[in-house]
């Protein structure tokens, strides 16, 4: 049997040159894509994919790859954006309520809960439907509903840590708490964090395609990946690649990411906490 | 302990009243309402200001909130502005339909993911072991409606060998009718738990394992076996169970997607059929019934943590 | 083990694909048809209708007074087998039919058609037929002043004369009065005793344990199917097919797969342009198509301060219009192109309105005629609707070329009718419903509540107030048809095509003959070929 030495390498490798990949295909898409990812052709629709279109023509006989690409543009966008959203307020919420404890940890921790219990899908889902569904709103939501969990995790290393004696010491000396804070718990929760960002990535693409899948995400004729299966699924029994390609490249962003977190998870060597912290 | 239970619970208790202000707002900052003035449909105004009359809907915010909030603590979440029928009876009615789906893809899947999960976790490095987890990993990052349809396209077109939509034919509804119906959805969700529940069965069973005791115990010369059922597998339970009642909202999501490309006559295609219609009585209950089923979860969750860890029971 | 394992696998996947197959056409000698629909109906109750699947499953349990001619549009009786006009031109002596009973054995009345119209007349009745209604004479005065929170008392102008007949008296001459009266009623006997205020929540809007209509109520499960049986006392003789369930199967490629697999009998109104070749081909499946009283058309915001309040701006746009294109290679000729506000089955409609011409030298002069060099417009329009989307896409390629860049913005479907209802919108792609008479004043006469588009001539007004009181068909027609010529010049809207219904049906099923308005018009008279049944 053969066995891996590092095996968090392999899978971090793999998964980051797949992000690569498909953040070139997203940034060069006006360059790689040939045909206009919004030009109709009343004549060419539903063509079976060909040299002039690899992944086919759609029923308006627009170019399946070039909607590919542009829809990577949109996933990657809302997947890291809103990251960076959930993140930063799961950051801050996390922080100050771990630091500061008392009255305000357990009122940021009942919100977080609130946040919480609601399945996110269909948080989101009720949010978009209730207002009118856009890109950035797409992001916020998202990103807006995504951050508890990381909330959590910020707050319980910080408990962890609040305890050790370099951060009691650096109190001691007098300093105050925005640089203890900054300098002391920033830094040393950052590695648990950067796994949860990561992983929040494919969460965040999963859910925007899937409320796009249900007609209230971003809407065509801008092209993402969600909407490209919605209306693929009115032509599933003759053109096989309309449902395919969009469905395929949200898997591989999807698994791109799981396995960059997981890659990363081992590389910096922490387990997987099953228990709410 | 007590005191922290009792602490815990009026904790779950605020964050359901949390919930409900939270859902009621959200659902009535939203512009319009089911019978809004639409062009391709002839409506009497006048009729459709007294609709709204009739249903309280004219009245300000709070009063309707406060209205809404004793009328449910009573138990009445009203009635839906679509069907005009009790909000509850619309919900049960279909809830079997949903846990006919859910719950075998529940059972099964954990179950599917204990045995191989405890399998790789006793040959750590093996390929077996990288198999299950690039398999697990790559399973929950297929979209479920995506997998649905490519098994849409080819058992039911391709190779017609199951159905693709609702749970019986009409006018059947025999025992075989409705296996027939249920193979595709069941795949799919079954596929999807499966690679969710195993990655955490693996790393639950692999802490255990790691234990003192345990590697104490085949230090003291007990068979693999014997290890396996006398300290592992009850000391990985708990873990398990915890990881199940935390995935409540996954399989609620699961549902929701499924039913929806199938067309399974569940709770999750009514809820996304009423999001699209704008029928807030049918939105909110729904967002608080699985809001407090997940937050009763959590709360038991925590309880069978106190239980078991006793390091929990002095901190906090 | 594993090898076991994929034994027992394939063993039950061999099993179930055994089980599979064709739906055996009948229980006994019972005939059953299985009809495909989008969605599932929302109530039973035939007074409040307002989406297309109760519209469509009421055709089944509920007769009409009258119905109108599928060629013509003109009345016909039905429930009410004659009727009669006095010389003042307002009152009419209806009969009904002397077979008409309800499912309960007992007769449809008289006062079972008086009740019915109280209910609509009554303060607290919310669908949309007192529209119609409010032309009868004591009508307003009811809905203002009837205290009780029963349909009781009197209107004025509806008089019981005996149990088969009934008068109503109009405040004025009302032309298109009998092609309103298209709606079912209500059991007197059953429902009388029902606060109006809670009739739409009744029990009756969903267990329907009376009704009139050829089939009723067997079991409606819940987001499954509607199953309703042949009524054995239908006035009309009892219906061939003994059973029909109609099922809800929410995408149109898993229909189409359920009808090649023999799983389901006819597929309504909705199948996809692109299919039908291919289902001609097969000798298992016919094709039915029919003209629909539904059109669509780009509406033109002119209440907005914006450049299309210039009429050569908007006449710009109609120019650019191609909707041959549209009809040819969008909707592969399963549609008539659209010049007016009329569809070509009214008897007022005008053909010399076609004009074909896609002028883009002449849109960009007029373009530049109104002080426009290029000009930026938004288009709103629906999601899930590709042709529409289509549409779209093809209208500002076209107005790319004259510098008019419309920018589009597609919104799900609350969002678009919150965005039209607000007047949030340049230019948007609608859909729009017409009734059976030609009658243009719900649309377009300036102070009626379906003017959306608050199109105002005063000149058009004063035709349409001629034409409702007019009493022949041809001073009618002639009033219309000038009515339309000046609505037309004033391009409130660019009129794009109207959608034939296309349905797919068994080829055992015969008879079929569906009506503009409904599809289950002559279902009493539909036939299963007999070799089928033995499938």
């Amino acid at each position: 049997m053969a066995r891996y030495k590092n095996p968090g390498n392999f899978e971090f490798l793999i998964g980051i040159s797949l992000i690569l990949f498909l953040s070139a295909l997203a940034f060069f898409a006006p360059v790689l894509a040939k045909h206009d990812p919004f030009a109709t052709n009343t004549q060419q629709w539903l063509q079976p994919p060909s040299i002039e279109h690899p992944f086919g023509t759609d029923r308006l006989g627009r170019d399946i790859f070039s909607r590919v690409l542009y829809g990577a543009r949109v996933s990657l966008a809302v997947g890291t954006l809103s990251m960076l959203l959930s993140v930063s307020i799961g950051f801050l919420l996390g922080l100050v309520a771990g630091y500061f404890g008392g009255l305000l940890d357990a009122l940021i921790m009942r919100f977080t809960d609130i946040v919480l219990v609601f399945p996110s899908m269909l948080l989101v889902l009720t949010l978009v439907a209730v207002f009118e569904p856009a890109l950035w709103l797409v992001i916020f939501v998202i990103g807006g509903t995504g951050w508890p969990s990381v909330a959590r995790l910020v707050r319980g290393e910080v408990l962890q840590l609040r305890t050790k004696e370099f951060v009691q010491s650096a109190r001691m000396l007098g300093a105050n708490h925005f640089r203890i804070m900054l300098h002391h718990l920033l830094p040393n929760a950052l590695g648990p964090v950067l796994v949860a960002a990561t992983l929040s990535v494919p969460a965040a693409v999963m859910t925007e395609a899937g409320i796009s899948y249900f007609g209230l995400g971003i809407q065509p004729p801008t092209p993402t990946w969600g909407n490209m299966l919605r209306d693929a699924q009115l032509y599933l029994r003759h053109a096989w690649w309309y449902a395919l390609f969009p469905g395929l490249f949200i898997f591989l962003t999807v698994f791109a990411f799981h396995l960059t977190g997981e890659g990363l998870r081992k590389q910096l060597g922490l387990t997987r906490t099953t228990r709410r912290v | 302990m007590i005191f922290q239970l009792v602490r815990r619970f009026t904790q779950t208790l605020l964050v359901l009243f949390g919930v409900s202000i939270a859902t009621f707002l959200t659902m009535h900052l939203a512009p319009g309402h089911p019978l809004q003035a639409n062009p391709e449909l002839r409506l009497d105004p006048t009729a459709v200001e007294r609709w709204l009359q009739l249903r309280n809907l004219d009245q300000p915010l709070p009063a309707q909130y406060i209205s809404w909030l004793s009328r449910m603590l009573r138990g009445d979440f009203g009635q839906s502005l679509l069907y005009n029928r009790p909000v509850t009876e619309l919900i049960l009615e279909r809830l079997p339909s949903t846990l006919l789906l859910t719950v075998p893809a529940f059972v099964l899947g954990l179950l599917l993911a204990i045995i191989v999960g405890i399998y790789v976790a006793r040959k750590q490095n093996s390929w077996a072991e990288r198999l299950v987890q690039i398999f697990s990993l790559a399973g929950i990052s297929v979209p479920s409606y995506w997998f649905g349809i490519v098994l849409i396209i080819l058992f039911t077109y391709r190779f017609p060998l199951f159905s693709a939509v609702g749970m019986r034919t009409p006018g059947d509804g025999s025992f075989w009718d409705i296996i027939q119906h249920m193979v595709l959805p069941l795949t799919v969700m079954i596929f999807h738990n499966f690679a969710y529940y195993v990655r955490h069965v693996r790393s639950a069973v692999l802490n255990v394992l790691n234990l003192d005791f345990v590697r104490a115990a085949k230090a003291r010369g007990l068979t693999d076996r014997q290890v396996m059922i006398l300290h592992v597998l009850p000391n990985s339970a708990i873990p398990i169970i915890t990881i199940a009642t935390l995935s409540l909202p996954m399989l609620f999501t699961g549902a929701m997607m499924a039913e929806q490309v199938f067309a399974w006559p569940g709770v999750g295609r009514f809820i996304v059929t009423s999001t699209m219609a704008r029928d807030y009585p049918v939105i909110m209950t729904v967002n608080l019934y699985t809001a407090s089923l997940v937050a009763i979860a959590n709360f038991f969750a925590d309880v069978l943590y106190l239980l078991v860890d006793p390091r929990l029971r002095v901190k906090a | 083990m594993r090898r076991m394992l994929l034994a027992a696998l394939s063993l039950v996947l061999l099993f179930l694909s055994g089980c599979h197959g064709h739906k055996e056409h009948a229980t006994g000698q019972e005939t059953e048809l299985h009809v495909a629909a989008m969605a599932g109906p929302i109530t039973l109750n035939p007074l409040f209708l307002r989406d297309s699947a109760s519209a469509e499953v009421a055709s089944l349990l509920h007769a009409t007074l009258l119905v109108t001619d599928p060629d013509t549009l003109a009345p016909q009786p039905h429930l009410v087998s004659s009727w009669e006009v006095l010389e003042d031109n307002l009152t009419y002596i209806f009969t009904l039919h002397e077979n008409a009973y309800w499912t309960d054995g007992l007769p449809i009345t008289a006062e079972d058609a008086a009740f019915t119209m109280r209910v609509i007349c009554h303060p607290d009745y919310t669908g949309w037929l007192f529209l119609p209604l409010q032309y009868v004479a004591g009508a307003q005065e009811y809905k203002q002043n009837h205290q009780s929170l029963f349909a009781d008392g009197f209107i004025a102008g509806i008089k019981v004369l005996d149990e088969k007949t009934f008068s109503i008296t109009l405040k004025e001459p009302y032309a298109p009065f009998l092609s309103f009266l298209t709606f079912p009623l209500l059991p007197a006997h059953l429902l009388s005793s029902v606060e109006v205020r809670r009739l739409e929540a009744h029990e009756y809007s969903f267990k329907l344990p009376v009704s009139s209509g050829p089939y009723l109520l067997a079991a409606w499960d819940t987001d499954e199917y509607v199953h309703v049986k042949a009524n054995p006392n239908f006035f009309l003789g009892k219906p061939k097919i003994e059973h029909i369930y109609y099922r809800f199967v929410p995408n149109v490629e898993t229909q189409v797969i359920e009808l090649l697999a023999g799983k389901l009998d006819l597929i309504p109104t909705a199948v996809k342009v692109e299919d039908v070749s291919r289902l001609q081909a097969d000798p298992q499946i016919k094709i039915y198509t029919n003209p629909r009283l539904v059109y669509d058309y780009i509406a033109i915001n002119t209440k907005k301060d914006s450049p299309l309040q210039d009429r050569r701006v908007r006449q710009a746009l109609a120019t650019l219009v191609d909707r041959r294109e549209i009809v040819n290679n969008v909707l592969l000729g399963f549609a008539d192109p659209l010049y007016g506000p009329l569809l070509p089955l009214h008897f007022a409609y005008d053909r010399s309105l076609h004009t074909e011409a896609v002028d883009l030298a002449a849109a960009r002069e007029l373009l530049v005629a109104a002080g426009y060099k290029n000009l930026q417009l938004n288009l709103v329009f629906n999601a899930g609707n590709l042709v529409r989307e289509n549409v779209a896409l093809l209208l500002k390629e076209q107005a790319a070329k004259i510098g008019i860049d419309i920018q589009l913005s597609l919104l799900e479907w609350e969002a678009f009718l919150a965005a039209i209802n607000e007047g949030d919108y340049e230019l948007a792609i609608l859909g729009r419903g017409v009734e059976a008479d030609p009658d243009l004043t719900y649309h377009w006469h300036s102070e009626s509540l379906g003017n959306a588009l608050g199109y105002k001539n005063e000149e058009v007004d004063i035709l349409l107030e001629q034409a409702i009181k007019a009493t022949t068909q041809e001073e009618r027609a002639t009033l219309y048809r000038q009515a339309q010529k000046k609505i037309v010049a004033d391009i409130p809207a660019i009129w794009l095509y109207s959608r034939q219904a296309i349905h797919a049906v068994s080829a055992a099923v015969e008879n079929f003959r569906p009506h503009p308005e409904s599809v289950f018009f002559n279902v009493h008279e539909w036939t299963l070929k007999a070799e089928e049944e033995n499938m």
